[in-house]
């Protein structure tokens, strides 16, 4: 308005004429811009009002594009970058993003500036159906940029990725998941993979798990091309990867590459447990689909923390799975390789690999075409092993693939070596939790006991879709109640407990080991068994036998305790067992164990025991565990011998 | 004796450690370059630094890749199949010496090979293995190139 006032001014004092004329322009332009402006705050305030009547703040999408959750604290969004809510009161308000949203979209374009529309251009997508935008009246009509190019990246479908658990390596502890939109030319290879991350150079593995429980990181979505994933996953960390195609629709996809744009650089703070890799895929699945709602369950499920798997078997729940696909380690490849061929084949394969014979030798031996070829296969996959485990060095390793594959060029046989079994699903597995309820004898009396853990898997679970010989075990409380003693006691609290029992075979040479803390009941004598805390390291072998896995591993234990001699104890040893699957649904665990005490006089621990586990159903099975503990020094006449039987059924939810 | 044990029992849980995490970390060009670097440390897959943070639009745009080796700017320029070639070079090699396999086909996809010649493509490939994977240090833009002239050569 002072503008236009001036301009007449200057014409009025009658300078000359084209300044006249100049100034009249000036002044039309200035009022047409003011009129189209109250026009657009007029739309602007109809499009508001629109959005109030129909609830949008409210709306399962909105919350979902925003990651909207109730939190103890009121409504929250998840994300904590700033830049992601155009209203300052953004992170805690839907109804005041959602106005500034609209007053955004609704705003002129600004030089070297991303629009809105373009900056959120989800949201853009998403308000257009829900208020039927007039684009006439619109400054920015749609983002022809992000329209390109999502049309040159075409998203045709979405598949759920998850890395299964490398049971030797406690960093994949609980698998992994991540999305991978696959495109027209139909390749899963160059399909698009998307995940969510915390970014850190730290490399104090105690500073990573504390920052990472507490949310100390911040996490964002990265997109890599899916055959970078597949390389880390597969052929560098030994994972199997299980790939779940999701029956999204072209448009749902679409959807979730909107949003993935507008995460781009945004960050949220990472929780190991909770808001995680797997939690926040979640929300692009939610965004594609938002009556879904997964993000929403797993935040107010209990226990709040959310396991890949879990995600997983929620997903099918929904019936959101299309189909499965396979994609096996390199292990496993090495693994079933070994198994199909003959023995003269292994023993090629063996010589090659020492050195004692020339890969070319291959082509001359004694065995026909197609194993030839899987001999060279093997060969090729163990060196890869090899170099990928760092055992060889990048010269060597280049120098031996190259010799290896120019005999495998000659042997003309397909390439079905890797028709591998596809083994039992993950999610067919049991679920994560345990409840066991059981009851025993020990000291001649009897007990009832409960145990509750939150996760995951036990070597004696049943291990469809688990890991044989592995185990993770997160909070395992067990309480006894003793008949004679009326009173309830603390038996143990294993806080972790993991066993690697990796068998070695011909060519697969790894470390087997466990390590356990919490606390437990030390028997030192029928009447005195004391409640210590302790940690118990284990290194060893395992190897596959006609008994299943048997192993030995060297032992340390050491804790402390109130009611012991010195308060701390220190303690070496050996133990061994075998882990037998007798029938697909019976598994038998023998056991035996014998540990020194130094700091007590001549100190002995020692325990023979097995565990039954009959399964009924998938979350369902009886267990027996007997154990025969013996207790005292060196000298037997002075030991203290006492039997701790327990029978029981185990319920996994 | 005793703090020998002691001693030990650190030494024990420390090693079973350094075990489970043990780290990876190539680099360069060529055969057993690796893509991914930094992989390391406690709870690498789910909550460590991934690759490097490039922007999303650099990413899909595919102008530049992940990998820092030479590109080859020939014949062959199309970006795609330089990027697709260097970083998955050890699973083409062994692909193409099979005759058959996923990234074989992938590169198929690249080079717009029809569906119905792909047979007697990937069977030409494979025949001239030594002729393409020339040495252990051959890098993805001489295959790229060496790759052209067997396709070339009837």
């Amino acid at each position: 308005m002072r503008f236009q006032h001036e301009a007449r001014r200057y014409g009025y004092i009658s300078l000359p004429v084209s300044f006249f004329i100049f100034a009249l322009l000036v002044t039309t332009f200035f009022s047409s811009v003011i009129t189209g402006a109250e026009e657009g705050t007029d739309y602007c305030a109809s499009l508001i009002r629109r959005s109030d009547e129909l609830a949008l703040h409210n709306h399962e999408a909105w919350r979902a594009l925003v990651h909207y959750k109730e939190t103890l604290f009121g409504t929250r969004s998840l994300i904590d970058d700033p830049k992601f809510f155009v209203s300052p009161e953004g992170k805690r308000n839907p109804k005041a993003e959602l106005h500034a949203t609209i007053k955004a979209i609704l705003s002129p374009p600004h030089p070297g500036e991303k629009h809105p529309v373009c900056r959120f251009s989800a949201r853009y997508q998403w308000l257009k159906e829900m208020l039927a935008f007039d684009e006439a009246k619109l400054p920015v009509k749609g983002c022809a940029e992000i329209e390109e190019f999502i049309d040159k990246i075409s998203p045709k479908t979405a598949t759920l990725v998850f890395p299964a658990s490398n049971i030797n390596s406690p960093a994949s502890m609980f698998g992994h998941t991540l999305l991978s939109i696959e495109t027209a030319n139909r390749s899963k290879l160059l399909a698009h993979a998307i995940d969510y991350s915390a970014h850190t150079q730290e490399n104090w593995m105690i500073a990573l798990a504390i920052k990472g429980i507490f949310g100390l990181y911040n996490g964002y979505y990265n997109i890599l091309p899916y055959y970078a994933k597949v390389q880390e996953y597969n052929d560098f960390d030994q994972r199997d990867i299980w790939e779940y195609r999701l029956n999204f629709t072209e448009k749902e996809v679409r959807k979730m590459l909107y949003h993935i744009l507008e995460l781009e650089n945004v960050y949220s703070h990472y929780y190991f447990f909770d808001e995680n890799c797997s939690y926040n895929i979640l929300f692009l699945l939610d965004i594609a689909r938002p009556s879904l709602k997964l993000s929403d369950h797993f935040y107010t499920k209990i226990p709040t923390w959310v396991i890949p798997i879990d995600t997983i078997r929620t997903i099918k729940e929904k019936k959101l799975i299309e189909g499965t696909d396979f994609r096996p380690s390199r292990v496993t490849k090495i693994r079933h390789l070994s198994k199909i061929l003959s023995y003269e084949g292994k023993k090629i394969a063996r010589e090659i690999i020492n050195k004692k014979k020339n890969p070319s030798d291959l082509l001359e031996a004694s065995v026909p075409n197609s194993e030839k070829a899987q001999i060279a296969d093997l060969i090729t996959e163990y060196i890869r092993y090899q170099y990928s485990d760092e055992k060889i060095a990048k010269e060597e390793y280049s120098s031996q693939l190259i010799q290896i594959l120019q005999v495998r060029s000659k042997i003309d046989s397909p390439n079905e070596a890797f028709s591998i079994q596809v083994p039992a699903v993950p999610e067919s597995g049991h679920n994560s939790a345990r409840f066991f309820l059981g009851c025993g004898v020990a000291k001649k009396t009897f007990y009832q006991e409960i145990r509750l853990r939150p996760a995951y898997h036990t070597i004696l679970d049943p291990d469809d879709g688990y890991i044989e010989g592995g185990q993770i075990v997160f909070s395992d409380f067990s309480f006894r109640y003793y008949n004679d003693e009326k009173k309830i006691l603390l038996q143990r609290w294993d806080i972790i407990d993991l066993i690697s029992l990796t068998p070695n075979d011909d060519f697969i040479r790894a470390v087997s080991w466990k390590i356990s803390t919490g606390f437990r009941r030390l028997f030192l004598d029928t009447n005195n068994s004391p409640l210590v805390a302790f940690m118990n390291p284990g290194r060893g072998f395992a190897r596959y036998t006609p008994l299943g896995i048997m192993y030995l591993l060297g032992e340390m234990d050491f804790g402390f305790g109130k009611n012991i001699e010195r308060h701390y104890f220190v303690a070496g040893g050996v133990s061994a067992g075998t882990l037998t699957k007798l029938t697909q649904n019976i598994r038998v665990h023998f056991y035996a164990r014998d540990m020194y005490h130094i700091l007590q006089t001549n100190h002995h621990e020692v325990s023979a025991g097995v565990g039954l586990r009959i399964t009924i159903t998938r979350n369902f099975n009886f267990m027996i565990e007997g154990k025969y503990n013996l207790a005292g020094s060196s000298d037997f006449e002075k030991r203290t011998g006492m039997f701790d039987g327990t029978a029981g059924c185990n319920a996994y939810f | 004796m005793k703090k020998l044990l002691i001693v030990l029992t650190v030494f024990a849980t420390a090693f079973a450690f350094t075990e489970a995490f043990a780290n990876q970390s190539n680099t360069g060009c060529g055969l057993g370059s690796v893509i991914f670097q930094g992989k390391s440390g406690l709870l690498s897959q789910t909550l460590a630094a991934t690759t490097n943070q490039s922007t999303y639009t650099q990413y899909f745009g595919i102008t530049s890749g992940t990998s820092n080796c030479q590109r080859f700017s020939g014949i062959a320029s199309n970006e795609r199949i330089n990027i697709f070639v260097s970083e998955n070079l050890d699973n083409l090699a062994i692909d193409i010496a099979r005759g058959s396999g996923e990234y074989l086909s992938t590169f198929a996809v690249l080079m717009d090979v029809r569906e119905g010649d792909r047979a007697a493509f990937y069977s030409k490939l494979q025949r001239n293995f030594s002729r393409i994977f020339t040495s252990p240090n051959v890098t993805h833009d001489e295959v790229i190139r060496n790759i052209e002239t067997v396709l070339h050569s009837s």
